[in-house]
């Protein structure tokens, strides 16, 4: 029987031995199985972000980024150093996203922030104006 | 009688008078006479007379009782007028009073009254217009709420037609380098 292993032990030993450099796509099957095992499925998406928090206080940060239009090479660079000015990050790794939604702009998520250029976010907030 | 006539006519034969016979008049006879008229006199004054002025007296007191009791009556009848005239005098003016009292009561009632409907006409209109300011308020806001609404579909239909993948480049280039 596995011993229960709280979400910050998780994370840590995952950010740790993938600095190490043990395979992502391994590390992604133990924490799978063990997650599966626990029946802690439904405590993915907070070992995820507890794992982006671990990446970032290693000075790697995974931005989410989402735009409504393919990101250009430039535009790419922009973001990541905006992210890089915003969080002081020694690397930024961009995970991008098509969103058509958004109309334009982008949407920047990285782990405790969030940055909403977005059209859609700017005529939410003219929506917002209504009394 | 036989003995007054029979007396007269002794008396005459006597011859004691000369003038009465010149007249025609037996002095015997006219003595006779007076003295019968004396005692007819005598007797109306005892028997007739008492009766006739008793009736008469009675007569005279009861019409003067009458004249009394129409005095007293007509008396009466004149206080009884004097004491109509003063209640309807007292009447009238009491009356009079009432009137009065009543209309000032009515005037003051009316200017109650009007006061109140003034009042209430006025919290009325104050309310109609503070209903109608609340209905403006309410318009103008849904007025500007659904233009906002309108303005927000408005441009994200034109702007979901317009941006095209440079444009969309540009403007992400511009927010990200603008909020460096």
């Amino acid at each position: 029987m596995p011993v229960r292993i709280s979400r910050r032990k998780l994370s840590e030993q995952y950010v740790s031995r993938l600095l190490l450099g043990v395979s992502k796509a391994q590390l992604d099957n133990e924490l799978a199985g063990y997650l599966l095992e626990m029946r802690r499925t439904h405590e993915l998406r907070l070992i995820v972000r507890d794992i982006e928090q671990q990446f970032a206080d290693s000075g790697i940060v995974i931005a989410r980024v989402q735009t409504a239009h393919e990101l250009s090479d430039a535009s790419r660079q922009d973001i990541e150093r905006f992210v890089k000015d915003h969080v002081e990050a020694k690397t930024v790794q961009l995970e991008t996203s098509i969103e058509p939604n958004l109309l334009g702009g982008v949407k920047v998520s990285v782990p405790g922030r969030e940055y909403d250029a977005s059209l859609r976010r700017k005529l939410h907030s003219l929506t917002t104006l209504k009394v | 009688m036989e003995y007054v006539t029979l007396f007269a006519e002794t008396g005459a034969s006597t011859g004691s008078g000369g003038i009465f016979e010149a007249l025609g008049i037996d002095l015997t006879t006219l003595v006779l006479q007076i003295i019968a008229f004396l005692i007819l006199v005598a007797l109306l004054g005892k028997f007739v007379y008492p009766v006739l002025i008793k009736a008469v007296d009675d007569r005279q007191k009861k019409i003067d009782e009458s004249v009394e009791a129409a005095d007293t009556a007509k008396q009466k009848a004149e206080e009884a007028d004097k004491k109509i005239e003063a209640l309807l005098h007292s009447a009238r003016k009491e009356a009079g009073e009432i009137v009065a009292t009543a209309r000032e009561q009515a005037t003051v009632t009316v200017d109650e009254a009007e006061k109140k409907a003034r009042q209430k006409a006025d919290h009325i209109v104050s309310e109609a217009h503070a209903e109608i300011e609340k209905d403006i308020a309410s318009a103008k806001k849904q007025l500007y709420n659904e233009t906002i609404d309108l303005v927000a579909a408005a441009t994200e239909k034109v702007v979901g037609k317009q941006v095209s993948a440079t444009v969309d480049d540009t403007l992400i280039k511009d927010s990200v380098r603008n909020s460096a």
